[in-house]
């Protein structure tokens, strides 16, 4: 987990040093949780 | 050093020499008789309960002060006799003195006998809601049983399941493979519960391969007793009731099976699912509980066909789902969540609704029809809400919302030690690190060092368990 976020962090870094803004608008917009979340799930 | 091993009768004694009272004037304050308290102190007649806490009480001293001599005397030191037992782990369970209970069943599960009066007592602790002596004794139980393929050590390991749950994700997966081993030995009625209960939490856990294989058994096994309980000529006499009617287990295996699909983009065979969970006629049940599941499945395929619909792009649905899920709090988040992520996904804008929302929001216990939501479901929910509307604020460049949502869901993530949540917060705060306050960035430094607490923990307990 320690060396996953320090990777990302590294990436994170890299990205910045690119191009942030146009790339964070981009990508931010297809940054979403596919995760369903049907009504009803979790019913006891 | 001490010449004279310590008992409760030395104890009694030296308080009276030391009051300088007798016998009968300290039945007088206790309320036990003084037969019976010269006969303690002679060592002739075992305590019981109710005299020792008398005892205990007239001697001025705390509940349960001589609760580990109680052990040494009447379970160490003489034979156990179920009948002082029995009442001892209840006061022991009452006062939360949980290493006594232990020290009891670590002597008495040498005794394989004890198993069933020690099952008893657990399932009476676990109805009374005191789960963690309760965990005890089960413990206990199955692992003097652990070589044996009973129906009673697979239901100790779904009491011990159902107690291990919490808010840490990682623990929780590790209790649910550990019992999903023991469900087929369930009886049939026990496995349906079981398997809605597994689906559940893996349906947290986002383990959704795990969570149809499950909903397709409980569907496959709720149809089979379904249809021997009420279609088969020669009807089984059925001795045990399901905790829900049967058509509840048939049209929730639908429901998870349509969340599947939800998560695989299938909307058109989500939709299919729905189908089959709003068809209802086929249930026999027409007591009031049916009628109530009838009534919410109904409920839910009127919110699920919105949302399927909403996803696939179909925004004109918008404002009818909206209306469906105001008012209705229990629906709130998900509805709200799946608002934001099809806003998210098809650049659409839902200012209007979250002012509308926001004052609702929140974690809050959530409820259905037939009774509560599972807690790590609900709790999941919520946190990927509080994702969404980070992503929707910070798309929209409103950063001090977003950042906030963001703050709030990794704080949740944290609490919950979900990797998969706190990895989606890092990488979206690290693409709006530049935009982000000093203030911000001083909070998420808080926040990850919260994160490698939880890791250098973790990483120590691997190492010692290696």
């Amino acid at each position: 987990m320690i060396r996953k976020v320090a990777l990302l962090l590294a990436v994170g870094s890299i990205f910045f040093a690119v191009d942030a803004p146009a790339l964070v608008m981009q990508s931010a917009s297809t940054h979403s949780f596919i995760e369903p979340l049907t009504h009803g799930v979790g019913a006891e | 050093m001490e010449s004279k091993t310590t008992t409760i009768q030395s104890e009694l004694e030296a308080y009276l020499k030391k009051e300088g009272i007798t016998i009968n004037q300290f039945a007088g304050v206790s309320g036990v008789n003084s037969g019976t308290l010269s006969s303690i102190i002679n060592g002739n007649r075992p305590i019981a309960m109710k005299q020792l806490d008398r005892i205990t009480a007239g001697m001025g001293l705390p509940e349960g002060e001589f609760y580990e001599l109680y052990i040494d005397e009447c379970v160490v030191h003489s034979t156990p006799d179920w009948r002082r037992l029995g009442p001892f782990l209840q006061r022991c369970a009452e006062l939360d003195k949980l290493e006594c209970i232990r020290q009891v069943v670590q002597t008495l599960m040498d005794n394989i006998s004890y198993a069933q009066a020690l099952f008893e007592t657990a399932e009476e602790f676990f109805v009374q809601g005191k789960r963690q002596a309760a965990a005890m004794l089960y413990e206990g139980v199955a692992e003097s049983e652990k070589y044996q393929h009973s129906e009673r050590l697979a239901l100790c390991q779904y009491r011990l399941f159902t107690i291990a749950l919490g808010k840490d994700q990682d623990a929780n997966l590790r209790t649910a493979m550990h019992f999903e081993y023991f469900v087929e030995r369930l009886d049939e009625v026990d496995q349906l519960n079981a398997l809605k209960d597994l689906a559940n939490i893996y349906a947290s856990l986002h383990r959704w391969n795990r969570v149809e294989a499950l909903a397709e058994e409980m569907g496959h096994k709720a149809s089979i007793q379904y249809q021997n309980k009420y279609h088969k000529v020669s009807r089984r006499t059925v001795q045990k009731e399901p905790a829900r009617p049967l058509c509840f287990y048939i049209l929730y295996a639908h429901l998870l099976r349509a969340a599947v699909c939800d998560e695989r983009g299938d909307y058109i065979q989500a939709l299919h699912y729905v189908s089959l969970y709003s068809d209802f006629s086929w249930v026999q049940e027409t007591t009031e509980e049916a009628r109530q599941i009838m009534e919410q499945f109904k409920e839910w395929a009127e919110a699920n066909t919105y949302l399927y619909r909403l996803m696939t792009g179909e925004t004109k649905v918008l404002a009818d789902y909206v209306e469906f899920i105001n008012g209705r709090e229990n629906e709130m988040v998900p509805g709200l969540t799946k608002i934001m992520q099809a806003a998210n996904r098809l650049d659409f804008n839902v200012d209007e609704i979250i002012e509308r929302f926001e004052p609702h929001l929140g974690l809050k216990n959530l409820k259905t029809r037939m009774g509560k939501l599972n807690a790590q479901v609900t709790e999941d929910k919520y946190t990927v809400l509080l994702y969404e509307l980070a992503v929707y604020c910070l798309n929209a460049q409103k950063i001090k919302n977003g950042i906030a949502y963001l703050f709030q869901c990794l704080e949740t993530s944290v609490r919950m030690n979900s990797d998969s949540h706190i990895v989606q917060c890092v990488v979206l705060f690290e693409q709006y690190r530049h935009l982000s306050s000093g203030e911000d960035q001083e909070r998420y430094k808080i926040l990850i060092g919260e994160v490698q607490k939880i890791n250098d923990k973790k990483s120590g307990s691997a190492a010692g368990s290696r």
